[in-house]
């Protein structure tokens, strides 16, 4: 059941239209990650779909409920990260928490447990009479998702999460957004770091010029790539013991290969779906000389789904991974 | 019991255990700087009471408009600044409890040292009536009415600066926050004006509408009129902020009670020809200050067209922008206006100070045209590239056409052509009228260019459909 529906949504800023009838509907319990390149309008679709910004013309529905006609009902359901937040600063971790609990109608019976299992979950206990301008760049983060959370709502919008946290931060939190969608939480997230969207995503929606490309599951996203070929393709993950400078030449020089994206000692190649071309790819990487470590059928990482579906025709090929679109 | 979040946030922030000390000591010097500086001078003690009466009156008034009006108007552009402004709007606060939880919550420290202050004046105020009974400086017109009056223009302040700050948000992401400056500008303006409105009384023995109120009355009651109506302003305009639908139903309501109000202080004082012009007057006056002050957003305007053309009414009127409202509230006042002037043929001279007898109607008509003008050429800055500097540079164009102009004019001599330059009603419709419409032809013609210039070059830079 969809638990977020949009219809034709048209958003526009002066000189430039940032949604264009965006349509789609997003399913409870599931995990989207939202991409596009800059200025494609997740920013904006994100507002819209918290109700922050009125669209142009078409409706958002969410848990039934037409934000429009109910904004207060809806942000009762919501939670919100923005890319650019703010946290006040003469405030301590449990008075931020407690405002928070407090403006989204939690009882101050409540609060205290509110804030606590909060705390626990972000892994903020030993911080909470710490004022937020004291905290690290991880630390306030994990207040701000803290925030947007307290007060449990069904649906959580994340816009840039990652953005500026260190490698343990962004481990950390892609397993929160595990453990959220996990206990039944439907999650937006918008990101450019998308090796990690893939961790925990369970659908990709990729939106390029104000327009949906693809709003489908991670797992079927993956046909899409090729769609158009002749024959159906699959994707092979290969790995080699150490980075070399011409694995990538080598697997584009493979002629049945329809894309190839490299991460250093590992790639990702398409190629049409049958065990004679499979066999061929193997034998054309070992006679390249390559030392294959790992070899075999993937599914389709997030990024290969966007690089191969919203780069423009003509544009180069994918980047190394973890590089920003 | 959740009380208001919103208030009870501002007063950890405001009630820091620095900001309390800091303030404390600054207050507590400033009186004691202000007495020791009078015991120097006089090398008495008995006027101490008169020194710490009108210290303490004075420390209230500027705290209560300059630092807590300061600390209102910038209490939502902080909160974008900070950007912590989106995350109070996905609050399920209600507007109300934001709106006042805000407006008291980042006064609170000010408002409290402005009470302690007005504590300090009423105690030695009542030393000098009941104690010192030899003192010159019995205050007039009594306590109460004093504070009132200082605290009264202390909420209207605060709520208006509140109140433009809010009016300023064109609800575009990504909202450059406006000056909380500019905000408390526009606060003290209005209190400028309040403060010639309310000494108004003063001529009239205090009557409205025949009713001999008496001038402290009526002055209080019309400080306290305006600041409810600044409170509810900012109430109305925090729905907005929080989505929540809001057609203008109020602010009509505001401007006929404020026509209302007017209009009971002419009442009765043998003047029909300004109990005839005052409601446009007024209604001139809201206008220009909407067309100015508030957010100027084309797509609002295109939006708000849109739904009232696919009949969805209430959406339409929740986007309606106030200066279009206030401009047909005018345009309707100006007919009905007109009617009357019609039929009554003694209401048509009108002695104009300084220039002489003129004709109510021409009046009547030449302000509806100046004002059409007015709001096409500020309508019409909107659309050009620095569209957040519309209201500047409609401030700058309008002070020039009403003053710098006619300034020229009378100083070469011209009084009599000044119908052409100013709503005169003088000299016939060749000079009143004539002039004033080619100008407002000219304007509409300059406003439907850009506006076709405008959505051409936006639909060149949106994708392609």
């Amino acid at each position: 059941m969809a638990i977020i529906a949009a219809q034709d949504l048209v958003y526009d800023y002066p000189g430039a239209r940032a949604l264009d009838r965006v349509s789609f509907e997003v399913a409870a319990g599931t995990i989207t990650a939202l991409v596009g390149p800059n200025g494609a309008g997740k920013t904006t679709l994100l507002r819209c779909l918290a109700v922050l910004d009125r669209p142009a013309s078409g409706r958002i529905w969410l848990d039934g409920l037409a934000v429009a006609d109910h904004p207060r009902e809806c942000h009762r359901k919501l939670g919100y990260l923005s890319d650019f937040y703010g946290l006040y600063d003469e405030l301590t971790v449990r008075q931020c928490l407690i405002y928070h609990a407090a403006i989204h109608e939690i009882s101050a019976d409540a609060q205290p447990e509110a804030v606590a299992r909060t705390a626990a979950r972000m892994d903020l206990v030993g911080l909470m009479e710490r004022r937020a301008s004291q905290l690290s760049r991880g630390q306030r983060q994990r207040l701000a998702v803290a925030q947007a959370i307290v007060h449990d709502p069904a649906v959580l919008l994340l816009d840039e999460p990652a953005a500026g946290l260190d490698p343990e931060a962004r481990w950390k939190l892609s397993t929160l957004i595990a453990d959220l969608a996990k206990g039944g939480m439907t999650l937006i997230v918008s990101s450019h770091i998308l090796s990690e969207l893939e961790d925990y995503s369970t659908h990709v929606m990729i939106i390029r010029g104000g327009r949906l490309v693809l709003h489908k599951p991670l797992s079927e996203a993956a046909a899409e790539i090729g769609a158009d070929e002749a024959v159906p393709q699959t994707c092979m993950r290969i790995e080699v013991a150490a980075p070399d400078a011409g694995f990538e030449k080598v697997l584009t020089g493979f002629k049945a290969a329809t894309r190839v994206a490299v991460h250093g000692t590992s790639a990702s190649v398409f190629i049409p779906a049958d065990n004679p071309t499979r066999v061929a790819l193997l034998r054309h990487c070992v006679q390249a000389g390559l030392l294959v470590t790992a070899f075999g059928e993937d599914r389709a990482r997030v990024e290969e789904i966007y690089f191969a579906l919203s780069q423009t025709p003509g544009a180069a090929p994918a980047p190394a991974r973890g590089a920003a679109p | 019991m959740n009380g208001n979040p919103e208030f009870r946030r501002n007063l950890w922030i405001q009630f820091s255990s620095t900001r309390v000390l800091v303030v404390s000591m600054l207050t507590g010097l400033l009186l004691f700087c202000a007495i020791a500086l009078d015991v120097a001078l006089t090398a008495q003690t008995k006027f101490v009471p008169e020194i710490v009466s009108y210290v303490a009156r004075w420390l209230a008034t500027v705290i209560v408009i300059f630092w807590a009006g300061y600390q209102a108007a910038g209490a939502v552009v902080r909160e974008i600044r900070n950007r912590t402004w989106d995350a109070q709007r996905l609050s399920t606060l209600h507007p109300w409890s934001m709106a006042w939880g805000k407006l008291f919550g980042v006064t609170s420290l000010a408002w409290t040292m402005a009470l302690i202050g007005g504590v300090v004046y009423a105690a030695a105020a009542a030393y000098i009536v009941y104690a010192v009974a030899e003192s010159n400086v019995v205050p007039r017109p009594g306590i109460v009415v004093t504070l009132g009056v200082t605290f009264g223009y202390g909420i209207v302040c605060q709520a208006t600066g509140l109140l433009v700050s809010l009016a300023r948000l064109s609800g575009r992401p990504g909202e450059r926050a406006g000056g909380t400056m500019a905000a408390h500008v526009v606060a003290l303006l209005a209190i400028a004006v309040l403060a010639a409105f309310a000494t108004w009384p003063l001529e009239n023995e205090g009557r409205w509408y025949g009713l001999r109120l008496g001038e402290p009355a009526l002055r209080l009651v019309t400080i306290w009129f305006f600041a409810l109506w600044a409170i509810v302003g900012v109430y109305r305009r925090m729905r907005r902020e929080l989505q929540m639908r809001s057609a203008p139903w109020v602010w009509l309501l505001f401007l006929t009670t404020l026509v209302f109000y007017g209009e009971g202080l002419v009442y009765g004082r043998g003047q029909p020809e300004a109990a005839l012009l005052l409601p446009t007057a007024i209604l001139i006056l809201m206008l220009w200050t909407m067309t100015l002050v508030e957010a100027k957003d084309p797509l609002t305007l295109r939006q708000c067209l849109g739904w009232f053309r696919r009949r969805e009414w209430g959406t339409a009127a929740s986007l309606v922008p106030l200066w279009l409202v206030t401009f047909l509230a005018f345009a309707a006042t100006v007919m009905v206006s007109i009617v009357f002037a019609s039929v009554n043929p003694g209401l048509r001279i009108v002695r104009i100070p300084f220039l002489g007898n003129a004709d109510a109607l021409l009046i009547l008509v030449a302000a509806f045209l100046y004002l059409a003008r007015d709001v096409l050429l500020v309508q019409t800055l909107t659309l050009g590239r620095e569209s957040n500097l519309a209201g500047v540079a409609g401030a700058c164009i309008l002070f020039f056409l009403y003053l710098a102009v006619p300034a020229v004019f009378i100083a070469g001599k011209q009084k009599d052509l000044l119908g052409v330059v100013l709503p005169t009603g003088q000299g016939g419709w060749m000079i009143c009228l004539l002039p004033i419409a080619a100008e407002v032809i000219a304007c509409i013609v300059l406003f439907a260019w850009r506006w076709r210039v405008f959505w051409r070059v936006n639909a060149a830079k949106a994708p392609a459909a």
